[in-house]
């Protein structure tokens, strides 16, 4: 039988590629109860995760079920605080957002169409504990400002996640992992709870650097409220294959410490130590982050310190960023978030903005559609400006967006 | 409510500050390399080895890792109070060392001296090439003192260039006259131009008919380097030469014109862009004889000076590296026209720029600057006079070429200099010199060093 799988968990999904799919629409896991509503709709990127949290399904943001009135929950049943890993046969996503853009800067003004987001995820069940998935993305071919594409193509697709994972049970322990082009764990985390990626990368992405993927193999234990996940990969990233012979190692440890059917609260901690490029470059974060979430909307909150930045070793830098999205009358929102990096040596760069966005069609909660008139702000001071004292680079950049994420499930 | 500890892991965070500079070379060594280094290693190997030899080929090899100072955040960089957004888009040369300037032999016959390499090019700060031209005349100089005079000259020439064409005085290219090191360099090209000296080296003609000297022009260095060799292409190679020859030479050369009689691939020259694919094609010319035959060069181009962090187009205005390169060659030269046979093709994934390769095209060389500064005080005399000339040139391309805006450069950049002449020759020598100061050191560090290993772990069989 093919469902469409409703809307993914909020919670950190931090190991093995695949998001747990979240319970069908009418098929909430019979112990629990329904949980706030998301607000984005399926939050996270990939599939169906095997792994990912069994925190019970959200209804559709747009939606006015039950789900939006606490008082109707039942008090004994809580929602699960991680997902089991998920059984459906076949899985498969697309998530996709598009910009019109219009930058207004010092000098000329840009106008531009650009995909800013294409990716394509499937997962296989092999058997009932162990699945494979696959997950691609476009990028431009050339680099930013560049002119020499491959063979031409503006546009290419490129492995985003190709691993094979597992998973079991003993008793309250619950582990799995999952082995390959796996997703970061800490990237994840931030993910799985965000839910303005049309809007902008996370802050760790976006001004770290950090690369949503790595080869690597990922492994994860849950008990109770906490779980701790550990990847060691290369390090590189999708750009590169390994280059020197360290290793890169990620910790993320959560903690969900409110579940309740009208208030998660899930805070995570992040360390990794490693090095990236031929020259064994350092790429050294520590930090965390919180993400809130209610009938109405969520929140969600990180702060890295990082030693190494991008290809300099010698920088060194905090970053602090939040956002906020949250539901005003039915199908429209509202959001804001930005972030921040604040070199030791001097300097700051920053972006913020924010959004109205509506759900012009609904379609019972298996997919998201979102319209999206936006603002995006850059700006940069000191030494992180791109010519000291001259010129900071600033942008304010206007934008429509079309973002959707289209699930589908064979069980 | 239950939170658990959490694990949290923080490394150790010392880092020595010549590790840090180290990993900065090797990491844009690499980025710059990789690809060469994939497909000819040895030829790399011999590039950095060329690099290794002094703190001039040192900066020629290393242009990408001076924009990358000059512009990444992450360390503290020295501010320059002369510049501003519209300033930040001026088209520059992009790598404006002092040997990448030579003459040419316009369409009309007249001989130039200007910029002769746009491998770089690209819209970024005027204040960052102004820069890059004072650390090679510092060391070229090969002293710290004569540099700085050196630097303060330029950046004198640069600001008086601009604020003439800012008010509208006529401008042109540096000929003959212009300095006695440029009418030797003029008078040379010129005669051996003429006499087809590049084509007759490469191809000489017995009894009527070309045939490539295939070898070495040149002996091989004793440090291994490649200095002038010649040698076949294979089919595949030459398949690539023959379709970069149809499409280039579509407004350019008639088609008997433009048949192809010989082609070699010569390695040797530059330095940054030594690992790059250089071609040296013998074309049929007006008439089957074999005295207008034309010597064409096709070169390998690859991007210009990506300039992070300003707001800009996802993608460049130019389809291609190589169509970049000749599109702001004509833009930056006094005369659009300085060489006729100038053009590019699109042969796969490889960008090329076509250019005239006959002894008109000859470069400046950094030893007669050298020789110069060691010389008398006539000859520093001369040096310096040299040296307003190339901030003049460099200040002619800035000023007449548009900008990303699509202004001229003098309109944005002569209201900074208004009035604080003396302020910004000041702040381009204390500029130039510290970065000339960051190149000899980077030399330092590095030239003793088995660069190749380092840099390329991976590619070693």
């Amino acid at each position: 039988m093919i469902r469409t799988a409703m809307m993914m968990v909020l919670v950190a999904a931090t190991a093995p590629a695949l998001a747990q799919p979240e319970p069908r629409a009418g098929e909430a896991p019979a112990d629990v109860t329904p949980a706030p509503p998301t607000v984005e709709g399926p939050p996270s990127a990939s599939p169906p995760d095997p792994t990912a949290d069994r925190r019970p399904a959200p209804p559709p943001a747009g939606a006015t079920a039950s789900a939006t009135e606490p008082a109707a929950r039942g008090a004994a049943s809580l929602p699960p605080v991680f997902a089991p890993w998920p059984t459906s046969r076949l899985a498969l996503e697309l998530e996709l957002t598009s910009h019109a853009r219009y930058a207004s800067k010092a000098g000329t003004n840009l106008s531009e169409l650009r995909l800013d987001r294409g990716e394509l995820g499937a997962r296989i069940s092999l058997g009932r504990q162990a699945a494979a998935e696959l997950r691609v993305e476009a990028i431009r071919s050339a680099l930013e400002g560049g002119a020499l594409g491959i063979d031409g193509d503006s546009t290419v697709v490129r492995v985003k996640y190709a691993s094979v994972g597992g998973g079991a049970t003993f008793g309250p322990l619950a582990l799995d992992g999952a082995f390959g082009f796996t997703p970061d764990p800490w990237i994840r985390t931030l993910e799985d709870g965000y839910t303005l990626k049309p809007l902008s990368r996370t802050g760790s992405e976006r001004l770290l650097g950090w690369a949503t993927s790595d080869l690597a193999g990922v492994v994860r234990a849950a008990v109770g409220p906490a779980r701790l996940s550990v990847a060691v990969g290369n390090g590189e990233g999708p750009r590169y294959p390994e280059r020197n012979t360290g290793k890169t190692s990620t910790a993320v440890a959560e903690v969900v410490a409110v579940n309740q059917p009208s208030l998660r609260v899930l805070v995570a901690a992040v360390g990794r130590d490693g090095s990236i490029g031929v020259a064994r470059v350092r790429d050294r974060r520590a930090g965390g982050g919180a993400t809130v979430s209610t009938p109405w909307g969520r929140a969600g909150a990180e702060v890295i310190k990082a030693w190494g930045i991008g290809d300099r070793g010698d920088a060194e830098g905090l970053e602090v960023g939040g956002w906020l999205d949250a539901r005003i009358v039915e199908r429209v929102f509202v959001a804001a978030r930005g972030a921040s990096l604040g070199f030791t040596g001097g300097g700051r760069l920053s972006t913020f903005g924010g959004a109205i966005a509506v759900e012009p069609w609904g379609d019972g909660g298996r997919g998201r559609y979102r319209v999206w008139l936006a603002l995006d702000r850059v700006t940069s001071s000191g030494a992180a400006m791109p010519l000291p004292d001259a010129d900071a680079g600033d942008a304010t950049i206007a934008m429509l967006i079309v973002s959707a994420l289209a699930p589908l499930v064979l069980d | 409510m239950r939170i658990p500890a959490v694990v949290v892991l923080v490394a150790s965070c010392a880092s020595p500050d010549a590790a840090d500079r180290e990993q900065r070379i090797v990491t844009s060594l690499a980025d710059d390399n990789y690809l060469w280094a994939l497909r000819d290693p040895a030829l790399v190997e011999r590039k950095l080895a060329k690099m290794q030899r002094g703190p001039y080929e040192w900066l020629r090899g290393t242009a990408n890792l001076f924009w990358r100072d000059v512009m990444e955040p992450g360390a503290q960089r020295t501010a320059s109070a002369f510049g501003d957004p519209a300033s930040s888009r001026v088209l520059l040369v992009g790598d404006p060392h002092p040997e990448n300037a030579g003459t040419f032999r316009a369409a009309d016959g007249t001989m130039i001296v200007d910029w002769n390499d746009f491998d770089s090019t690209g819209y970024g700060p005027f204040t960052g090439d102004l820069r890059r031209l004072g650390a090679g005349l510092v060391i070229a100089a090969e002293d710290a003192a004569l540099g700085g005079e050196l630097v303060r000259r330029a950046a004198t020439g640069y600001a008086m260039q601009i604020a003439a064409i800012a008010s509208g005085q006529p401008t042109g290219p540096a000929i003959a006259g212009a300095h006695p090191l440029l009418d030797d360099e003029l008078a040379t090209a010129k005669t051996r131009g003429d006499r087809s000296y590049a084509l007759d080296e490469l191809a000489p003609a017995t009894n009527g008919v070309r045939a490539v000297a295939f070898g070495d022009l040149e002996p091989v260095a004793a440090d291994g380097v490649y200095e002038d060799r010649v040698t076949p292409v294979a089919p595949e190679v030459a398949d690539w030469i023959d379709r970069a020859i149809a499409q280039w030479r579509l407004g350019t050369l008639d088609a008997a014109a433009a048949v192809v009689k010989l082609r070699a691939r010569r390695v040797g020259s530059g330095v940054s862009s030594y690992a790059a694919y250089r071609f040296n094609v013998v074309l049929e010319g007006a008439t089957p004889a074999v005295d207008d035959d034309l010597l064409i060069e096709i070169k390998e181009t690859r991007e210009g000076v990506i300039v992070r962090g300003l707001p800009r187009w996802s993608a460049a205005e130019w389809d291609s590296p190589a169509a970049r390169a000749v599109a702001t060659q004509r833009r930056l030269q006094a005369r659009p026209d300085a060489d006729p046979l100038l053009g590019h093709a699109l042969v796969g994934g490889l960008s090329l720029k076509l250019r005239h390769r006959e002894a008109y095209q000859r470069g400046l060389d950094r030893d007669d600057l050298t020789a110069l500064a060691t010389g008398s005080t006539a000859d520093r005399a001369r040096l310096g006079d040299l040296a307003e000339i190339y901030g003049e040139m460099l200040a002619r391309a800035h000023g007449q070429a548009r900008t990303e805006d699509g202004v001229l450069g003098a309109t944005v950049i002569a209201p900074l200099l208004a009035g604080r002449d003396a302020a910004f020759v000041d702040d381009i020598v204390q500029l130039a010199t510290q970065d000339a100061a960051q190149v000899i050191a980077d030399h330092a560090l590095m030239k003793d060093r088995e660069l190749f290993p380092l840099i390329f772990p991976e590619v070693l069989p």
